[in-house]
């Protein structure tokens, strides 16, 4: 059961979000000083901006708070820094108020965070509980033999919800892996996929106004989600 | 569960589309493999001819953190990942939203709506001004909304501290079509209302 605002039973280590809107776009637009002259940033996230490259095929710079890649074919902004609902507010206004006829065809919420568990076993056990070696028959028993980095099991486990009846096409799926930044971590990543219908004709109106109705109801369900893996540790 | 790494550069295989995909991916909260492009991007950025694939999958595949490569791919260049330990977060373990009702010299009055615990009832409080860094202070009004976060930041260093942040909403204007479907739903409303 989702509640109103769902916690973390675990504090995360890591905690972000992203933004990705795949459409048409210009990446050489997006750059801190037009971000700047549009008032979407202030001007010191202008000033201590890192610019990683901007070009016809790819815009990248940092701030404080988030960093944006734009593709021809992607926007993508992510943010370690909550209030994650800042993101949430640079792309709506950016959209609506300065970029509006950007062709939009589909939109991902997504959230990522890593989290620690108590001990190697504990982090084996979450792993079996979602990837049971003993469903591989006889290759169970050597999946779960060997210590340190011969130690086998699950490397990666990816679930896909599809029976959604609040958009027109889409999934949410949710990612789960040892994590690489932790020892004893866990990382889960969750996609919420929002894809509008082909032949709509105000594709990118209904996209962004799937963004302003459901990113915090999308958030909130992905750390009900997380917080679902995270039980595992507490069994 | 594997200690091994994160399957992503140890398994790939060479130059598939969802290698590509991968490949071309830049996670901020990556699983410790941030393939962020760096500045030698330009020396590397190349066509690649890519089979076709439908626009559904193409987009489902793109909306995702680690699945980006647009149609006309482009491959860029394999850059060492850019440690996740060099950059700060902060998650917030209490975050209310709020609208500011009054200003004095030091402090100023709040409506305050527990987001974090929502069956509370909202609440009045005041807050330093001193509290808000020279950019907020600029954006302080009456009626301004901001999130009010208390939380734990971890620095690069692998430091941990407690934070409070204050930060006003840059929120979207509504758009003249959202006001007409808005007045157009009122009118609606009150149109259905039979009066005794």
């Amino acid at each position: 059961m989702i509640n109103a605002a769902q916690t973390l039973r675990i504090e995360p280590e890591f905690s972000g979000a992203s933004i990705v809107l795949v459409g048409n776009l210009n990446p050489t637009i997006f750059t801190p000083d037009w971000f700047l002259r549009q008032g979407l940033i202030s001007e010191g996230d202008r000033d201590e901006s890192v610019i990683e490259v901007i070009h016809p095929q790819i815009a990248q710079f940092k701030t404080e708070w988030f960093e944006l890649v734009v593709e021809p074919e992607k926007f993508s902004i992510s943010t370690t820094y909550d209030p994650r609902i800042r993101i949430f507010d640079l792309v709506v206004r950016t959209f609506t108020e300065f970029v509006s006829h950007t062709p939009l065809r589909s939109l991902g919420i997504n959230r990522s965070v890593h989290f620690r568990v108590d001990d190697m076993d504990v982090r084996d056990q979450l792993g079996r509980a979602l990837a049971p070696p003993d469903a591989w028959g006889e290759w169970g028993p050597m999946l779960k033999s060997g210590e340190g980095l011969k130690h086998g099991g699950m490397t990666s486990v990816t679930m896909q919800q599809r029976d959604l009846d609040d958009r027109p096409a889409g999934h949410i799926s949710a990612t789960v892996q040892p994590s690489n930044m932790l020892r004893c971590g866990i990382y889960v990543q969750v996609n919420d996929h929002y894809q509008c219908n082909p032949e709509a004709h105000d594709g990118s109106a209904m996209i962004i106004k799937f963004l302003k109705e459901n990113f915090e109801v999308s958030q909130r369900r992905s750390d009900w989600i997380i917080d679902q893996v995270m039980r595992l540790a507490h069994v | 569960m594997s200690s091994a790494l994160s399957l992503k550069q140890s398994t790939l295989p060479a130059l598939t589309d969802d290698r590509l995909v991968q490949e071309a991916s830049s996670p901020v909260i990556s699983n410790g493999d941030d393939r962020t492009p760096g500045p030698f991007i330009r020396r590397y950025l190349a066509a690649l001819p890519k089979p076709p694939i439908s626009p559904a999958a193409r987009d489902n595949q793109a909306s995702s953190e680690a699945d980006s490569l647009p149609v006309n791919s482009r491959v860029l260049p394999k850059i060492p990942a850019l440690q996740m330990k060099l950059r700060s977060t902060y998650h917030a373990l209490q975050e209310w939203e709020g609208y500011v009702q009054s200003i004095g010299e030091e402090e100023f009055g709040v409506v305050l709506c527990d987001l974090t615990s929502p069956q509370n009832a909202k609440s009045t409080t005041t807050l330093p001004i001193s509290d808000l860094t020279d950019e907020e202070r600029q954006a302080l009004d009456l009626g301004s909304i901001f999130r009010w976060t208390i939380g734990y930041e971890r620095t690069p260093a692998g430091q941990k501290k407690r934070v409070s942040r204050i930060i006003f909403r840059q929120m979207p204007q509504w758009t003249d079509a959202e006001i007409a479907a808005s007045e157009d739903a009122a009118k609606k409303q009150t149109e259905s209302i039979v009066w005794d």
